[in-house]
């Protein structure tokens, strides 16, 4: 894959920081929004349902109820109409009962929409009122047969009366003694009349007394005329109070007819009565049973509400734990990297973490990454250039190689000698390995001071050959001025007296020195002169070290 | 000495033309006993419980009236509330009152009625299945035979001449009786006599039997100064063929105007053809009945609903388009019957449903009808074995799982054979007392406005 193709699918599948930070922000607050204003939907659905059951059920469940009462107490007043005794008690009762109709209509009117429970109380109405005309009509029957009833005492008073006053001759006496049996039979079969219930016994007592009725013309026809038109007069009387249209037993019967009819209506409009409270209890029931229904379906809602803003919450909940979650990892985590891998750039920890991903700390992380690793391509680049030793101070070895063919140059156009020394520490491993590698740079950098500060003349010149090995130029000097020199090192590092118990020999520091000089003829090639030094240097590390060795003595 | 009998319900006006009739001849005693069989079912004794029956014999002026089961349509307490409000006597003759030891307060055993010197004697038996049909709790019905014999022996001692017996249902022993003299005349108007095998019918030619509606028997006895009922015979007369009474006529007018006050309201509109044919509702699955069942099982929430066809008593047909009135229903459920609810065991159902079944043969109004449930029945099995399998709301039946059951009050304490259901604990609905189901019934119509009763596979007889 070219990394043209990388670049560009870096680019499509780039989620930067803005996006997230955006995204996160929104989705905190759509959530907050979202719960916000379900709860509140929520809650208003439940008022709705609260308030309904508040205005309308409960106050339409109230009036029933006190329409129930109200029928109940209708109920009982209404017997006070088939029971009444008497014309005020059947006034009062009526009274009673408009009161109470003209309660439950106020009441009807308000709630009830059934038209059925309008029509039964208009029904109930109307019987009322018949009830109340027909136990009016007994009333005034009954009446008019206590009347009756007096009028046939006095009719036998009456008969009472007249026999005793009036003598008759025997013949006489016999008939009209025959007419009074009768006419006394007559009304002991009314009165009979009067106190039985039982229509057919009436009617056959009336058939009875019509007979003797006929009879009793029979018996005075023998009578004197003037006392004939008396009694004709109380036979006719007896007739009329007795079987005549309004008599005592067409009255009876039609009493106990009526009397039939008013229980039978009183009954009736009893039963009608309750039917309506049957009817208005189904309808309160049936109320009450929907606002059960509601009142259960509204907890219920408020149950399923409460369960669903408690999934709602807890969703959000965890979403934005999940947010944080994804920040701390996507975020905060990958700047924590970030900053370790900066810290061990800086204090030069090789590169051991890398920061993953395709946003802004990822760049930061790459462009890092890149500075970095262009810093330290500089740095080598400029320790590379370099003629100073690091770690000693003096020149380097490249600085050596240079100046070295330099002073060749010219000593062979100024045709002077130029001696070399070439000097190496004794024993230093055992140093190095004794009191380690750090007291060794150190020791290196005391010994390349006290050679650098213990040449003679400026132009000499001293660096580092490599490892604990030095060397020295020493131009226009011959052997002679070389071995001074040399002999004057080797004397002040034994001065410096440099621990070293380590060393076989004695327990200081001490140096070994190889020195070779040409001569104004002799060749100036600069490697035969190095390898020459180094056999004198040889030589003299042979010849017991903490010692000089020149090459003229090899017999070169 | 012309004797008028018993008749059916309505033509009240001709009747008392009759009695008119009869009434007016010289030297002539006229006799008129009614039978009964009257107070209910009709729509207007479902408002006042036969008063206005009463109100209008008053008119009539019966010398005594005997008592049917129909007569206890509501209950005991209604029968003497009525007798209370009657200006003649009220006869049953072989009733006791387990809470007063005697007859229904009111009622009497029998009577002596006396016209022109002529005392008749007069008695009237109901059957004990008037116990088990009508849901009685309040009395026991004594063996008739023997209540026959000891009231007639206290008539005889008390003067009767003659001694008359009122029945409704078939006994065996009438012409027994007649035959030995006990009894001088029976008379029956139960129209199931007219299906009777005939050698079961009474032979006694003063056994008189009213087999139709609308007719009235009459019979003559001549009385001789030497014996009594030296000659006997009787007729049937059709009502229709006598004018109306106008005095009775405007009393039944009026009762008409009061009851359509009430019951011209209107329920609902037909808009699917079904019948409450008597054959129907007491043999078969019904459309009527299963809309009854479902508002009844819905109403209370019921799994289950079951009622008897004998509840449903319209024997009608109802054509699209026609409009319902309370009156329509109030004919259909004439009875006061009310909503009961309880639990019951699949093995108790299963003896419910199997006592429905039961007399299938006989038409009788213990049929059930259900809702809620599948039953597939066998009616030509031996008897209580005619359940074949039942599913409820699609689930098999479980013999000791307890159903809610929705069903009448008269089912639930034991009505026409449902002895089972007196057992089951009942469930409180939240009523003073429950609510009529012809209440529920008219109210959830009034809701529909359509009346479209459906057939479906609630019950399956095998054979179809």
């Amino acid at each position: 894959m070219s990394d043209q193709k990388q670049a560009k699918i870096k680019i499509a599948s780039r989620l930067s920081l803005t996006t997230i930070f955006t995204a996160t922000v929104i989705s905190v607050l759509l959530t907050f929004i979202s719960i916000t204003a379900l709860t509140y939907t929520r809650l208003l659905d439940f008022r709705q349902i609260l308030d309904e059951i508040a205005n309308t059920s409960l106050p339409n469940v109230v009036v029933l109820e006190q329409l129930n009462n109200n029928i109940a107490s209708l109920s009982t007043i209404s017997n006070g109409l088939s029971n009444a005794k008497s014309e005020p008690s059947l006034r009062i009762a009526e009274a009673q009962i408009e009161n109470k109709l003209a309660e439950i209509h106020l009441l009807a009117e308000q709630q009830i929409q059934d038209r059925f429970l309008y029509v039964q109380l208009n029904a109930i109405s109307l019987e009322l009122s018949e009830l109340r005309e027909l136990a009016s009509a007994s009333l005034h029957i009954k009446q008019q047969l206590t009347e009756h009833e007096n009028i046939l005492y006095r009719l036998n008073d009456q008969v009472g009366n007249l026999t005793s006053q009036i003598r008759f001759p025997s013949n006489d006496s016999q008939q009209e003694q025959l007419w009074r049996t009768d006419f006394f039979e007559a009304i002991t079969l009314a009165s009979r009349g009067l106190n039985t219930t039982r229509l057919q016994t009436i009617r056959q007592l009336s058939f009875q007394v019509s007979d003797i009725l006929d009879n009793l013309n029979i018996k005075i026809d023998s009578f004197p005329r003037a006392q004939r038109k008396r009694r004709l007069a109380l036979n006719q009387q007896l007739e009329n109070i007795l079987i005549e249209k309004n008599g005592i037993f067409p009255l009876r019967i039609e009493l106990l007819q009526l009397s039939g009819r008013v229980t039978g209506r009183g009954n009736f409009v009893h039963n009608l009565i309750m039917d309506y409270s049957r009817l208005l209890n189904f309808k309160s029931y049936l109320l009450s049973d929907s606002v059960i229904t509601q009142t259960r379906h509204a907890s219920l809602q408020v149950r399923e509400q409460i369960q669903f803003l408690a999934l709602l919450v807890s969703t959000g909940l965890v979403f934005l734990i999940l947010i944080l979650f994804f920040i701390q990892k996507r975020v905060v985590s990958r700047l924590v990297k970030l900053n370790n891998l900066v810290q061990d750039r800086a204090i030069g920890k090789p590169n051991t973490q890398t920061v993953s991903g395709n946003d802004e700390i990822s760049d930061i992380a790459n462009t890092f990454n890149h500075f970095a690793v262009t810093i330290e391509q500089q740095k080598q680049a400029l320790q590379d250039l370099s003629l100073q030793d690091s770690l000693t101070g003096i020149s380097n070895r490249r600085a050596l190689d240079e100046r070295l063919e330099h002073e060749l140059k010219i000593a062979i156009r100024q045709s002077w000698p130029i001696s070399l020394l070439m000097i190496d520490i004794d024993y230093f491993k055992p140093y190095n390995d004794n009191y380690g590698h750090a007291a060794g740079d150190e020791t290196l950098k005391i010994v390349a001071n006290i050679l650098a500060t213990n040449l003679p003349r400026s132009t000499d010149f001293v660096g580092r050959y490599g490892g604990e090995e030095f060397v020295c130029i020493l131009p226009d000097t011959n052997a002679d001025g070389a071995l001074n020199v040399a002999t004057n090192l080797l004397k002040e590092v034994n001065k410096a007296a440099i621990e070293h118990k380590y060393s076989p020999d004695i327990p200081v520091l001490t140096i070994s020195l190889g020195v070779v000089t040409s001569n104004k003829n002799d060749s100036k090639d600069a490697d035969t002169l190095q390898k020459s030094v180094d056999h004198a240097l040889y030589a003299a590390k042979e010849n017991g070290r903490n010692g000089i060795f020149c090459y003229e003595d090899l017999g070169g | 000495m012309p004797v008028i009998g018993r008749t059916k319900i309505g033509g009240y006006p001709e009747l008392a033309q009759v009695l008119n009739t009869y009434r007016k001849q010289p030297d002539t005693a006229t006799f008129f006993f009614f039978g009964g069989n009257s107070l209910a079912p009709s729509p207007l004794s479902s408002l006042d419980r036969g008063t206005h029956i009463i109100d209008l014999l008053n008119s009539l002026e019966p010398d005594a009236m005997g008592v049917t089961k129909r007569e206890f349509s509501y209950f005991e307490d209604e029968l003497s509330l009525r007798a209370y409000e009657a200006v003649f006597p009220i006869v049953a003759s072989n009733i006791s009152d387990k809470r007063s030891k005697t007859n229904i307060d009111a009622i009497v055993d029998s009577i002596i009625v006396e016209q022109r010197g002529i005392k008749i004697g007069m008695m009237s038996v109901i059957d004990k299945t008037a116990i088990t049909d009508y849901s009685l709790k309040n009395i026991v019905v004594l063996d008739p035979q023997k209540a026959i014999e000891k009231n007639a022996t206290e008539l005889r001692q008390q003067g009767a001449d003659l001694i008359v017996l009122l029945y409704s249902t078939n006994f065996i022993f009438i012409d027994q009786l007649l035959d030995d003299k006990i009894i001088n005349m029976s008379f029956t108007t139960s129209l199931d006599s007219a299906t009777l095998a005939s050698e079961t019918k009474p032979t006694h030619p003063n056994a008189v039997m009213v087999t139709k509606s609308g007719q009235v028997a009459i019979m003559h006895t001549t009385k001789t100064e030497q014996q009594t009922q030296t000659s006997t015979s009787w007729q049937t007369v059709e009502l229709s063929k006598y004018a109306k009474d106008p005095a009775i006529r405007n009393q039944v007018d009026e009762y008409s105007a009061r009851l359509n006050r009430l019951m011209d309201e209107h329920a609902g509109v037909v808009t699917k053809y079904f019948t409450t044919l008597r054959s129907s509702v007491r043999t078969e699955q019904n459309a009527f009945a299963n809309m009854l069942t479902d508002t009844l099982r819905e109403f209370s929430h019921a799994d289950i609903a079951l009622i008897n066809g004998g509840a449903i008593r319209g024997n009608k047909q109802y054509l699209l388009g026609q409009q319902l009135t309370h009156r329509d229903i109030a004919q259909e459920l004439p009875f006061r019957s009310r909503v009961a609810l309880l639990n019951i065991s699949g093995a108790q159902l299963i003896e419910a449903l199997e006592n429905g079944f039961s007399m299938i043969e006989t038409i009788r109004g213990r049929f059930p009808h259900v809702s809620g449930m599948e039953v597939t029945y066998d009616p030509h099995a031996p008897v209580n074995k005619r359940v074949k399998s039942v599913l409820i709301n699609g689930q098999p039946l479980e013999n000791k799982r307890i159903y809610k059951l929705a069903t009448s009050d008269y089912l639930s304490s034991g009505g026409d054979g449902y002895t089972v259901l007196e057992k089951c604990p009942k469930i409180v609905l939240g009523f003073m007392l429950n609510p009529l189901i012809v209440d529920v019934f008219v109210d959830h119509l009034r809701q529909l406005d359509d009346v479209k009763p459906t057939l479906d596979a609630r019950l399956v007889n095998i054979h179809e």
